[in-house]
C-alpha cells in the first residue's frame, strides 16, 4: 500500500489571519453585530416601521411597546399581538396615559406594507420588515415628545453616526497613510516639516478643538453640508494618529531589501510607497481603521449631544441623546435614554472586532 | 525648541476658532436683557451697542488678537471675561483647581483599582470573577462618557432620591473645613470621579491583566517557582513589578485625556469646573475666556507629553537613543 | 297659605344667597388678585412703637447699632395687613433659592448683572414698583421710595416726594441726591451704559429735566403734556437707585482721577458687603457656588404692628450652570421655590408634589405666557436673494398670513406641549389672562387646512408642478417654478419653542410648504433677529399681557420694533396700513391719562392686530410657581409673572416661617457694620 503523503498546504497571509480570527469568539460576535448594524443602516427605511420624521400628537411619550402573547381570557397565541392605544389625561398625575382597547387584537406581521420611501433615491417601495395593521401602532422603543417612533429614529440616526464613523475612518486612513508614508519614506526635511505639522495639530486636545471648530459652523448651512463639515473637522483632527503609526512602520521598512530592489527596477517613489510599503502595512492599517470607527462615533455623539455637531432635523445618536440631559425628562420618560445603550453596543461590537483583527493579524504584538 | 512658535500658532488658531461664530458676546448680553430682565427689545439693543464699543468689540480682528497676546506675554493677563466680568485668569484658576482634583483623583483611583483587579483577573484567569471583571472592563471602555453621566444622574436622583449636582450642599459652601464638610464634599465628589475614572479603570485593568498574563508565561517565572519561592512572592515581587512598568510609563500621558473626559461629564453633572465654563464661553462667544481655555488645555497636553517622555526615558534606557 | 309660602320661599332664597356669598367670601380670603385699593397695600405713616429682630436688638444693646428709631425713617413705609394672608409674621428663618447667571459686579447703575432669578428684585429699589400692581383693583405703579406725586396744572411738571429719613444699609442717609445722581450722572450720561437712556426720557422732542427742590422733593419737567407712560420708567427695571456716596468716588464728574472705562467694574462681584436699600445685604459670594445675604438693619419698611421688615433673617442663593437646576433643587429639598415656565416639567413636578414626603405646593397663575409665530414683514431689511424678497411680499399680504394661520392646528400644539388644561390655543394679541384681552375683539382664523390650500392656490396661484408634495412658485414671481421653502428659526434654550417649531413642520408640509427649521443658540438667534435675517420666528413671551409697559411687543413704537418689522439701514421702513394705525394708537397711548382711555386704545389695537394677523398665535399657558410649604403670607393666586416676577409680587419681605419650621441661620453674626464696609476694597479707593 502506498504511503499516504500528507499534503503540505500553503496558506496565504490572509487565510492565516482569517483562521486565527475565527477562533476568537468575541471577535466573531463583534463582526456579526457590525455586519448586522451596517445592513440595517444601509436599508434603514426597510427596517424602520415608521417614518422617523412623522409626528403623531396622539401618541406622544409612549413607553416601550407592550407585546402580548396571552389575551384577556388567558388564551395563548403563538403570534405576538398588540392592542390599539387611546390617549387620556390623568387628572392626578397630569400624565398622558395610554389605555389599551382589548376588543381587537393586532398581530405583528412580517413584510408589511407601510410608509413609502425611496431607497438610495432609486427604488421606490413601501415594504417593511415588520409592522401592524392600521388601527394600532407598534412602537417597540416608545415615542418622543412629538410622537415620533424612537426605534425608527435610532435606525436613521445610526445611519448618520455609523456612516460618519466608517467613512470618516476610511478617509482618515487614506490621508494618514499617505502622509505617514511620504514622511517616513523621504525622511529628512520632508519628514521634519510634516512631523512639526503633526505635532502642532496634536498640541490641541481633540474634544475641545472639535468643540471650538463646530461652534463656528454657520447654522444657515443645510443639514447635509453641516454633516460633511462635522466629518471634515473630525478627520482633520484625527488623521495624525494614523500618520504617526504608519510613519514608524515605513521608517523601518525603507531600508529593507525589497525597497532597494524596487528602486533598482526603476519604480517611482510614489509607486514604491503605495504598492510596496503600504501594502505591507495593510493589516495594520485595517486594524487601526477599525478601532478608529468607534472613536469617531463617540466623538460625533459627544459633539451632537452638546448641540455642536449634527443639527436637527437630521438625526444622529448624539442628537437623540441631547434630549436626555434634562433630568426631568429622563425621570418621567426613561426610554429616551435608549440610544445610549445602542451606542454602547455598537462601540463594543467595533471594539471586539478591532481587537480580534489585531490579535489575528499580529498575535505576537 | 519649537515650542514657542507653536504656542503662538496655537493661540492664533484658538482665537480664530473662537471668533468664527457670528455676533459677539454682546448679543448674549442683549438676549439676557430681554429674557431675564424684562427689558424691551429697544433698550436691550441700545445697551448692547453701547457696551460693544465700550469693550472694544467693534475693533478689527487682528487688533484684538494682538492686544490679547501682548497682554499675555507682557503682563500674564489673559484678557477679560465678559460673562463673569472678571479677568480670565480669575475664572480659570478657580475652576482649574477642581478640574485637576477630579482628574487626578480619578486617575489615581483608576490606576489603583485597575491594577488590583487586573492582578486578580490574571491570577484567576477564566474564573467567574475574571469573566465578570472582563465584561465590566469592556463596557467601561465602550460607554460614552456623557451617557454614563446621564445614567448615573438618573439612578441617583430618581432611584435613590439623592441630590445630584454641585460639589457641596448649600449649608456647607461657606462652612469651615470640619469633618461634616468633608463628608458632604465626598458625598458629592465621588460621582464625577466615578464617571471620569470608569474608562481609565477599565483600560488599566485590561492592560494589567494582559501584561501580567504575559509575564507569567515567561521563563524567569518558571525558574523562580523551580527555585521554591512561594507563589505570592513569585507573583508580586517579580511578575507584577515587570508587568506594571508599561502602565507607569504612560501615566503622565493619560492625564490630559482625563481632563478632557472630565469636560463632558462635568457639563452634564453641572459642576463648577472648566468643562461647563469652556462650553458656555464657546456658546456665548466669550472669546478671551474660550481662547485661553483652549490655550491652557493645549499647554497641559504638551507638558503632559513632555513629562511622559521624561518618565519614559528614565525607566526604559532603550528609548533614550531614539 | 299662599302668602306664607311665598314669604318662606323668599326667606329661603335670601338664606341661600347669603350662605353662598358667605362661602364665596370664605373660600378666597387668601386670593388677592385685583382686590385691594392702594392704601390697603401700603401707606406711609408714623406708628407709635416699633420692634426689631432679636439679633438686631442684641446688637443695639451691645452698642454696635444705633437704636431702631434712629435707623428707621420718620415716616416709614407701612405694609398693610390686607396684603398679609397669614397675618403678621415672626422673625427668623432662611430663604434658599437658585440662580444660573454669573454675577458681573454690583454696579447696577452701570448695567452690571447680579444674576437675575430674584436677586435683582431684592437689591434694587426704585421710586415706584410694579411688583404688587396685580393686587390692585386699579392697577397703577405702587409708591416705593417715592411716597406720592402730583401733576401741575399744565401737565408738564411732575412733583414727586420721597421718603424722609431713610438710610442706606451702611447708615448713610438716602436723599434726592441719590435720585439726581442716578438720573443725571448715570441714565442721561452717554458715557455710561445704564438701564435707561435719554431717548427713553424724551417727550415732545425734549429730554426730561430733573430739578431737585430739597432733600425729599424733586420736580420732573417734561416736553409734552401728561406723558403718563413716563411713570413706567420709575420701576426697578429702568430706575434702580445707585448710592451716590459710594459711586461718586468712581465717577469722573466728581472725582478727578476717575475714568469712565473703569466705572462699570468699580465693585467686582467678590467685593462684599455692598450698600443697598433692599431688605437684605450681600455679605458673602463664592463665584460658581453661593451668594449669601443677611437682613439689612436699616431697612425702611415695617408692618402695621411696627415690626421692622423683613421677617426672614437670611437669604441664600445657590449658583448653578442652568436654570433647570432650580427646579431640581426644589424637588430634592435643597431649594425653596421655582418658577414653572416649561410645560414639559409640569407633570414631573406635579408627581413630586403628590408624594407623601413632598414639602412644596404648586400653584398656577392666569394665562399670561404665550408662544407665537412671527413673520418677517420688512420689505427689504435682511433680504439677500430673490427668494427672500418674494417671501416678504407674501408675508405682507394678509391673505397669505391667513392661509398660514389656517394651516396650523393650535389645539394640537397646545395639547402636545401639555395635555391638560394649563395650556390652550392662542389667537389673540394678548393672552387670556390679560385685562386687555377680550374675545370679541379677537378675530380667529382657525385650523382649516383645506381652506389654506384653497387660498394658496386661488389667491396666489401656487401649484405642485412636480408632484412631490411641495408647492411651486407660480409664474410671474422671480423664483417661478422653485419649491416653496420657508425658513423657521427659534431659540434652542426654550425647549417648548423648539417642540412647537418641530411640530409646525409636518403641519405646514400638509398644505405644501417646506419648512426648514433652524434651532439656534440664544446669541445666534438674537443676532439673526437683529439683522432681519429670517423668514419665520417662533418666540415665547411673558410680558405681552401687560402691553402698556411693553409696547414694543405689540407694534412699531420705534424704528427697531417690533422685531419682525424693523427698519433697515438703507431704505425707510414701509409700514402696512394697519401697522400705521397701530403705531398712531401707540403714540396716543403714551399720553393717555386714565385707565379707561388706555383700555379703549388697547382693545382697539387688539382688534386691528388680530384681524390683520400681525403675528400668528400658537398657544398660551399658565405659568406656575412651586414654593416650599413652610412659608406664610403667600397669596393663593400669586402670579409667577404679572407686571413683575414673583419676588416683588409677594413681596418677599413679608414672607415668614413658623418657628418650628425655621432652618438655622448660619450668618447671623455677620450683619454688616461699619468695619465690614470699610474693610472692602471699594470703600478704600
Amino acid at each position: 500500500m502506498p504511503e499516504q503523503e500528507k499534503e503540505t498546504k500553503f496558506l496565504t497571509h490572509k487565510e492565516l489571519i482569517w483562521r486565527r480570527f475565527k477562533k476568537n469568539r468575541l471577535g466573531m460576535l463583534g463582526a456579526f453585530v457590525v455586519i448586522l448594524l451596517t445592513l440595517i443602516s444601509l436599508f434603514a427605511p426597510f427596517f424602520s416601521p415608521y417614518d422617523h420624521n412623522a409626528t403623531d400628537n396622539n401618541k406622544a411619550y409612549l413607553s416601550y411597546q407592550q407585546i402580548h402573547f396571552f389575551d384577556e381570557e388567558g388564551n395563548f397565541h403563538f403570534r405576538p399581538f398588540v392592542y390599539s392605544l387611546k390617549q387620556e389625561f390623568d387628572e392626578e398625575t397630569w400624565e398622558r396615559v395610554y389605555v389599551p382597547d382589548t376588543s381587537e387584537k393586532y398581530f405583528i406581521k412580517l413584510f408589511t406594507r407601510g410608509w413609502e420611501y425611496e431607497l438610495f433615491g432609486l427604488i421606490e417601495s413601501d415594504l417593511h420588515l415588520f409592522g401592524v395593521d392600521e388601527g394600532a401602532t407598534l412602537h417597540l422603543f416608545g415615542t418622543d415628545e412629538l410622537g415620533r417612533d424612537l426605534l425608527s429614529r435610532i435606525i436613521f440616526g445610526g445611519r448618520v453616526s455609523i456612516a460618519i464613523g466608517i467613512l470618516g475612518s476610511m478617509i482618515t486612513a487614506v490621508i494618514g497613510s499617505l502622509v505617514g508614508g511620504i514622511s517616513g519614506y523621504f525622511a529628512g526635511i520632508v519628514d521634519s516639516i510634516l512631523q512639526r505639522v503633526i505635532e502642532m495639530i496634536r498640541m490641541f486636545p481633540t474634544l475641545p478643538l472639535m468643540m471650538g471648530l463646530s461652534a463656528a459652523i454657520p447654522v444657515t448651512w443645510s443639514p447635509v453640508i453641516i454633516l460633511i463639515a462635522v466629518m471634515f473637522i473630525m478627520i482633520m483632527v484625527r488623521w495624525t494618529d494614523m500618520a504617526r503609526q504608519i510613519r514608524g512602520k515605513v521608517l523601518s521598512y525603507r531600508k529593507q531589501e525589497f525597497v532597494e530592489a524596487a528602486k533598482a527596477a526603476g519604480g517611482g517613489d510614489f509607486y514604491i510607497i503605495t504598492k510596496h510599503i503600504l501594502t505591507n502595512c495593510t493589516s495594520h492599517i485595517i486594524v487601526v481603521t477599525t478601532l478608529a470607527i468607534p472613536q469617531l462615533i463617540l466623538a460625533e455623539s459627544s459633539l451632537s449631544f452638546l448641540g455642536l455637531g449634527i443639527q436637527p432635523p437630521m438625526v444622529s445618536w448624539g442628537v437623540l441623546l441631547s434630549k436626555a440631559t434634562n433630568l426631568q425628562t429622563i425621570g418621567q420618560y426613561p426610554w429616551i435614554m435608549t440610544p445610549g445603550v445602542v451606542i454602547l453596543i455598537t462601540i463594543l461590537a467595533f471594539n471586539f472586532l478591532g481587537d480580534g483583527l489585531r490579535d489575528a493579524a499580529d498575535p505576537y504584538g | 525648541m519649537y515650542i514657542i512658535p507653536m504656542l503662538i500658532v496655537v493661540s492664533f488658531v484658538s482665537f480664530i476658532v473662537i471668533s468664527l461664530p457670528p455676533g459677539d458676546y454682546m448679543t448674549t448680553v442683549q438676549n439676557r436683557l430681554t429674557s431675564q430682565a424684562g427689558m424691551s427689545q429697544d433698550q436691550a439693543r441700545a445697551m448692547a451697542e453701547r457696551m460693544r464699543s465700550q469693550y472694544g468689540l467693534d475693533q478689527p480682528f487682528m487688533l484684538q488678537y494682538l492686544n490679547w497676546i501682548k497682554n499675555i506675554v507682557l503682563r500674564g493677563d489673559f484678557g477679560f471675561s465678559f460673562q463673569y466680568n472678571r479677568p480670565v485668569s480669575d475664572v480659570i484658576w478657580g475652576r482649574l483647581g477642581y478640574t485637576f482634583l477630579i482628574a487626578l483623583s480619578a486617575h489615581i483611583i483608576s490606576v489603583l483599582i485597575g491594577v488590583v483587579v487586573g492582578i486578580y483577573s490574571a491570577t484567576h484567569q477564566y474564573s467567574f470573577g475574571d469573566n465578570i471583571a472582563t465584561v465590566f472592563a469592556f463596557i467601561g471602555l465602550s460607554i460614552p462618557n456623557f451617557f454614563f453621566a446621564i445614567v448615573i444622574m438618573y439612578f441617583l436622583s430618581f432611584k435613590l432620591n439623592m441630590h445630584v449636582g454641585g460639589l457641596f450642599s448649600s449649608e456647607y459652601v461657606f462652612a469651615p473645613w470640619n469633618w461634616a464638610k468633608i463628608v458632604d464634599f465626598l458625598q458629592h465628589f465621588w460621582v464625577p470621579v466615578f464617571v471620569v475614572g470608569i474608562a481609565g479603570t477599565a483600560q488599566n485593568m485590561r492592560i494589567m491583566r494582559g501584561n501580567l498574563l504575559d509575564e507569567l508565561q515567561k521563563q524567569y517565572v518558571q525558574t523562580a517557582r523551580a527555585k521554591g519561592l512561594t507563589e505570592r512572592v513569585v507573583i508580586y515581587k517579580h511578575a507584577v513589578r515587570n508587568a506594571i512598568q508599561p502602565l507607569i510609563m504612560y501615566l503622565g500621558m493619560s492625564l490630559p485625556f482625563l481632563i478632557q473626559g472630565a469636560i463632558v461629564s462635568s457639563i452634564v453633572l453641572q459642576l463648577p469646573t472648566t468643562g461647563p465654563a469652556f462650553y458656555n464661553a464657546l456658546l456665548s462667544q466669550d472669546m478671551y475666556l474660550a481662547g485661553s481655555f483652549l490655550l491652557m488645555l493645549a499647554v497641559t497636553l504638551v507638558i503632559g507629553n513632555l513629562l511622559g517622555d521624561i518618565l519614559l526615558a528614565q525607566i526604559d534606557p532603550r528609548v533614550r537613543y531614539e | 297659605m299662599k302668602s306664607f309660602s311665598k314669604k318662606l320661599s323668599v326667606i329661603l332664597v335670601l338664606l341661600l344667597v347669603f350662605s353662598m356669598s358667605f362661602t364665596v367670601l370664605a373660600q378666597d380670603d387668601r386670593a388677592l388678585l385685583g382686590k385691594l385699593d392702594m392704601d390697603e397695600v401700603i401707606q406711609f405713616t408714623n406708628l407709635d412703637s416699633y420692634n426689631e429682630a432679636p439679633e438686631l436688638k442684641e446688637m443695639v444693646e451691645n452698642g454696635e447699632l444705633p437704636p431702631l428709631e434712629e435707623r428707621l425713617p420718620s415716616t416709614p413705609l407701612v405694609r398693610q395687613s390686607e396684603t398679609m394672608v397669614d397675618g403678621a409674621g415672626i422673625y427668623g428663618g432662611v430663604w434658599r433659592d437658585t440662580f444660573a447667571v454669573p454675577i458681573d459686579g454690583w454696579n447696577w447703575g452701570a448695567g452690571n448683572v447680579q444674576g437675575y432669578f430674584g436677586i435683582h428684585q431684592i437689591l434694587h429699589e426704585s421710586p415706584l414698583l410694579r411688583g404688587e400692581m396685580w393686587k390692585l383693583n386699579q392697577p397703577d405703579p405702587v409708591p416705593n421710595l417715592a411716597t406720592d406725586w402730583e401733576w401741575t396744572d399744565d401737565g408738564k411738571t411732575l412733583v414727586m416726594n420721597f421718603i424722609e429719613g431713610a438710610k442706606w444699609s451702611d447708615g448713610e442717609p438716602f436723599t434726592t441726591e441719590d435720585i439726581a445722581f442716578t438720573y443725571n450722572d448715570l441714565i442721561l450720561n452717554e458715557q455710561i451704559t445704564s438701564t435707561a437712556t435719554a431717548d427713553d426720557w424724551t417727550y415732545g422732542g425734549e429730554v426730561t429735566e430733573l430739578e431737585v427742590i430739597d432733600d425729599t422733593t424733586v420736580e420732573w419737567h417734561f416736553g409734552a403734556e401728561y406723558p403718563m407712560s413716563a411713570l413706567s420708567y420709575f420701576d426697578r427695571n429702568n430706575f434702580p437707585v445707585s448710592p451716590k456716596h459710594v459711586y461718586e468716588r468712581f465717577h469722573p464728574a466728581y472725582t478727578a482721577d476717575a475714568n469712565y472705562e473703569d466705572y462699570p467694574t468699580a465693585i467686582p462681584a467678590h467685593d462684599v458687603p455692598i450698600v443697598t436699600m433692599g431688605a437684605w445685604v450681600p455679605i458673602r459670594y463664592s463665584a460658581g457656588e453661593q451668594l449669601v445675604m443677611v437682613r439689612n438693619p436699616y431697612f425702611w419698611q415695617v408692618d402695621e404692628a411696627g415690626n421692622q421688615l423683613p421677617y426672614m433673617s437670611e437669604v441664600r442663593f445657590m449658583e448653578a450652570e442652568s436654570g433647570e437646576t432650580r427646579t431640581n433643587n426644589l424637588v430634592s429639598g435643597e431649594g425653596d421655590r421655582t418658577n414653572l415656565e416649561n410645560p414639559s416639567t409640569f407633570a414631573m413636578v406635579r408627581q413630586e408634589s403628590l408624594k407623601e414626603d413632598s414639602n412644596f405646593t404648586m400653584s398656577f397663575g392666569p394665562f399670561t405666557s404665550m408662544y407665537r409665530l412671527e413673520m418677517n414683514l420688512s420689505k427689504d431689511y435682511g433680504v439677500s436673494d430673490d427668494r427672500e424678497a418674494e417671501l416678504r411680499k407674501l408675508f405682507r399680504d394678509k391673505k397669505f398670513r391667513q392661509a398660514l394661520s389656517h394651516a396650523i392646528d393650535k389645539e394640537a400644539l397646545s395639547s402636545g406641549a401639555f395635555p391638560g388644561p394649563l395650556t390652550k390655543e392662542y389667537h389673540g394679541a394678548y393672552p387670556d389672562g390679560s385685562v386687555y384681552h377680550s374675545d370679541e375683539n379677537t378675530t380667529v382664523y382657525d385650523y382649516d387646512p383645506e381652506k389654506a390650500k384653497t387660498i394658496l392656490k386661488e389667491e396666489f396661484g401656487f401649484e405642485d408642478t412636480n408632484d412631490d408634495g411641495i408647492l411651486n412658485w407660480p409664474e410671474g414671481t422671480a423664483v417661478a417654478g422653485d419649491e416653496l421653502i420657508i425658513q423657521l428659526k427659534t431659540n434652542e434654550d426654550s425647549a417648548a419653542s423648539v417642540q412647537a417649531s418641530e411640530a409646525l413642520v409636518p403641519m405646514l408640509r400638509e398644505v405644501g410648504i417646506n419648512i426648514r427649521l433652524q434651532v439656534l443658540s440664544g446669541p445666534n438667534n438674537t443676532a439673526r433677529t437683529d439683522s432681519g435675517d429670517f423668514d419665520l420666528n417662533v418666540a415665547r413671551n411673558d410680558q405681552v399681557g401687560t402691553p402698556y409697559y411693553f409696547m414694543d411687543l405689540v407694534g412699531p413704537i420705534s424704528s427697531s420694533t417690533p422685531g419682525y418689522h424693523q427698519e433697515g439701514s438703507e431704505n425707510p421702513r414701509e409700514l402696512l396700513p394697519f401697522e400705521q394705525e397701530i403705531a398712531d394708537l401707540l403714540q396716543e397711548l403714551r399720553l393717555t391719562r386714565t385707565a379707561e382711555e388706555r383700555t379703549d386704545i388697547l382693545h382697539e389695537i387688539e382688534r386691528i392686530y388680530t384681524e390683520n394677523i400681525y403675528t400668528i398665535g400658537l398657544y398660551q399657558l399658565r405659568q406656575g410657581l412651586a414654593i416650599n410649604n413652610r412659608f406664610k403670607n403667600i397669596p393663593s393666586d400669586l402670579p409667577p409673572y404679572l407686571y413683575d416676577y414673583m419676588v416683588n409680587a409677594m413681596p418677599i419681605q413679608i414672607i415668614w416661617v413658623a418657628e418650628e419650621d425655621q432652618y438655622d441661620e448660619l450668618f447671623l453674626d455677620e450683619i454688616p457694620l461699619e468695619d465690614a464696609y470699610s474693610g472692602t476694597e471699594w470703600s478704600s479707593k
